[in-house]
């Protein structure tokens, strides 16, 4: 019954809601979607909190003489019966939801694996909350009791602030909640989350909590007790240890550098590696390139090589200087540093991904470094990078500006000639030195440089 | 004896619920009456187990309901239809006795159920058996409860007013089911229902505020009020209560003027007198 109840319905709802709010965006790294499957079931479990209080309520009925509490089974029995009945139900649902969801991402172009310790968190929570539910309906036996379990929920998932450590681990106590939430610009690869012992802790503090549901003088809530602190105390005091300083670099030589586990694809003018079980995405990768590249004068593309490194942040991949306070960064951008062709992607696509690739990209063939020193170099940057369908619109809004950036301005002159590639190939050596002027690459090109109207070179009206 | 009760005090604050009740039952029915506000409902619940005496002794099959090992035994053997059965309204008339008969540890499934329809068929519900409880009418309700009663064959019945809201054909059955349980059980009912009474109760306990003001046969309480009862063309000025029949005469029961013509009376008027008595603070008339 409690599968048809409708509080169900709307918990699976609001968690498939979140869940896709959450993953649609983004093509699915399956390792970040796995612990996102289990914090999107909060809903749920604040459903069967719910549907588990109030099933200890008409258990226990509205007096105290009627039948069901003139049985020999006592409320601790009826408890236990409602609560396994009801959290099983609970975790049956979830199951299903995540189930269904994967399904979903599998359509998409999904990279990594999937983290069963972390997905099983989600639903071992949904038994958690119900089991919060019974207890606090138990011993409370007011109907405010479910306003109690919701608010205990919330708590301890808002209750206490999350730290972070250099490893991206969350320090502190916050293990030892039920929920652990993911750390937004930490990769999975190289955070430290010990999901397998957390998942254990989460089953023994469930324990714990059912036993409270269902304590008196039945033998079998005492049991319930032991058991539980036997799984959670252990596994709870394991998951807060130090990491093993051979970790750290063994993370690294797998992630990052000359041995770093890559799986690479030469395709046309460029090469293309990705991590360990990304490999899907070296066409979606190659799709976003191929307009930079083609648009790229003959011999400027060789050597190219779009590199995966574990960032979430792909602009920050090709500028790993405002990181530094990350411990794997540091390894990552030594290694970018050291491959003057290398194109750095992180472990995030999504439509807007494909922006920063193309930036990063047409920077490299321009000869540019973190950013373009010359005045005409600028310019041949923007007219390559602006072959990318996103970094084109962007142009196209800054001209129609009262102001506009004179590159920008010149870029679209250069679309307007008919031979503007040809022209742009031929004196490509010469625009992309730093020391030619607009004027001067203007002059070269045929186009007309408007004047600036300020110190940050833009212009004003008449570039459109 | 299979139940005793000695002594039993029960207050509500400063309002004595119960102010020393002592008798004993065995098998057969024992009807309870008395007037509201009298004890009733707060003794079923002693015996019952819900409620445990502030004073006094119970004991039911030999067994303390003080104890909680010997209650739980007691509640095995014991079967209680309260004034409320509260009911899960969205629960199938079968759904709820079968959750009823898992508490009652009716574990084996197979039996279960075969006790389950075995209740209901008793109760003449078995057509009624897939039908949510909130569609029922309030009669089918009140044998739904009775139904529950009776699982696992009790030793000791507790019924409290069981025939509350029953039609005449219902009530009717209903005596005769309980009849026929009574035969190996102590059955203990309250009632407002004279008729109930007289027709299939061994023995009858008359409540007032909190005491037992009468405990013997039916017969024995009807003839409290001989003597007592008598027709009249006029409104009886003297009477306690009286009220005008179909023929325009009335009945009354009271303290009869001379020369009147008087009648056989009944279990009623037996009750009117006692409880009437003790309200006026009048004794009745010699039996």
């Amino acid at each position: 019954m409690a599968l048809r109840h409708p509080l169900t319905f709307f918990g699976a709802v609001a968690s498939v809601t979140l869940a896709v709010v959450e993953l649609w965006r983004e093509e699915p790294v399956l390792n970040r979607a796995s612990v996102t499957l289990a914090w999107t079931m909060l809903p749920m479990a604040a459903a069967f909190a719910l549907i588990a209080g109030g099933a200890v309520h008409r258990a226990r009925g509205r007096s105290d003489a009627q039948p069901p509490m003139i049985m020999p089974l006592g409320m601790e029995q009826r408890t236990s019966g409602l609560l396994l009945g009801i959290s099983f139900a609970g975790a049956f649902a979830t199951f299903v939801l995540q189930l269904a969801l994967l399904v979903w991402l599998f359509t998409r172009d999904d990279a990594a694996s999937l983290v069963w310790n972390e997905i099983l968190v989600g639903l071992v929570y949904v038994m958690f909350a119900a089991a919060l539910g019974a207890a606090i309906a138990r011993w409370i036996s007011h109907p405010s009791s479910s306003l109690i379990s919701i608010l205990t929920l919330i708590g301890l998932m808002i209750a206490v602030p999350y730290r972070q450590g250099d490893w991206g681990q969350l320090i502190g106590p916050e293990w030892l909640l039920p929920m652990a939430w993911p750390q937004e610009i930490v990769p999975y690869e190289v955070a430290f989350r010990p999901a397998g012992l957390h998942l254990v802790y989460l089953g023994g503090l469930t324990l714990l909590v059912a036993a409270t549901a269902v304590l008196g003088r039945w033998a079998a809530g005492w049991t319930l007790l032991v058991l539980g602190g036997s799984l959670a105390v252990p596994t709870g005091v394991a998951q807060l240890g130090p990491i093993a300083e051979t970790r750290q670099s063994s993370v690294i030589e797998q992630l990052v550098g000359d041995n770093a586990d890559l799986t690479c694809e030469t395709q046309g003018q460029a090469t293309y590696c990705a991590l360990a079980g990304y490999e899907r995405w070296i066409p979606l990768w190659i799709e976003s390139a191929e307009p930079i590249l083609e648009a790229a004068p003959a011999g400027t593309t060789s050597g190219i090589e779009v590199r995966q490194y574990p960032t979430v942040n792909p602009l920050t991949a090709s500028d790993p200087f405002e990181q530094l306070d990350q411990w794997w960064f540091d390894a990552l951008a030594r290694d970018i540093r050291a491959r003057p062709r290398v194109v750095a992607v992180g472990v995030v696509w999504a439509d807007y991904a494909a922006f920063p690739l193309a930036h990063t990209l047409a920077r490299v063939i321009a000869g540019c470094g973190v950013q373009c020193d010359g005045e005409a170099q600028t310019f041949a940057f923007l007219w390559l990078a602006a072959h990318n369908p996103g970094i084109r619109s962007i142009v196209e809004g800054n001209i129609g500006g009262d102001t506009a950036p004179i590159a920008d301005c010149m870029v679209a002159e250069a679309w307007r000639l008919s031979s503007g590639r040809t022209l742009m190939h031929a004196n490509w050596d010469a625009v992309i030195d730093p020391t030619t002027s607009y004027e001067e690459a203007g002059a070269l090109l045929g186009i007309e440089v408007p004047a600036p109207v300020d110190e940050f070179g833009q212009t004003g009206d008449g570039c459109e | 004896m299979q139940v005793s009760v000695t002594d039993v005090h029960k207050k509500y604050g400063s309002r004595a619920a119960l102010d020393g009740v002592s008798f004993e039952l065995g098998r057969g029915i024992t009807g309870l009456l008395g007037p509201n506000g009298a004890g009733k409902t707060t003794l079923l619940r002693c015996l019952a187990t819900v409620l445990a005496p502030d004073r006094g002794r119970l004991e039911i099959f030999g067994l303390d309901p003080d104890r909680p090992s010997e209650r739980t035994e007691i509640r095995r053997r014991l079967g209680y239809l309260p004034q409320e059965p509260g009911f899960y309204r969205n629960f199938t008339c079968f759904d709820f006795i079968d959750y009823l008969a898992i508490l009652k540890e009716h574990v084996d499934r197979s039996d279960r159920h075969n006790e389950v329809r075995r209740v209901l068929a008793l109760t003449g519900l078995t057509d009624r058996s897939t039908t949510k409880i909130r569609k029922l009418s309030g009669g089918m309700r009140r044998r739904l409860a009775l139904a529950q009663s009776l699982l696992g064959s009790p030793g000791l019945l507790v019924l409290d007013e069981p025939t509350a809201g029953l039609d005449p054909e219902l009530r009717f059955r209903f005596r005769e089911l309980i009849t026929e349980l009574s035969a190996d059980r102590v059955v203990f009912l309250s009632t407002h229902q004279t008729e109930d009474v007289a027709a299939i109760c061994d023995r009858v306990i008359v409540l007032d505020s909190g005491r037992a003001r009468y405990d013997g046969t039916p017969s024995g309480l009807a003839e409290l009020a001989r003597g007592n009862v008598w027709l009249s063309n006029d409104r009886p000025a003297s009477a306690r209560i009286y009220w005008r029949m179909a023929n325009g005469q009335y009945r009354a029961v009271g303290k009869p003027p001379p020369n009147v013509d008087m009648l056989e009376p009944t279990i009623e008027d037996g009750y009117v007198m006692l409880v009437g008595a003790a309200g006026l603070g009048e004794e009745p008339a010699a039996a």
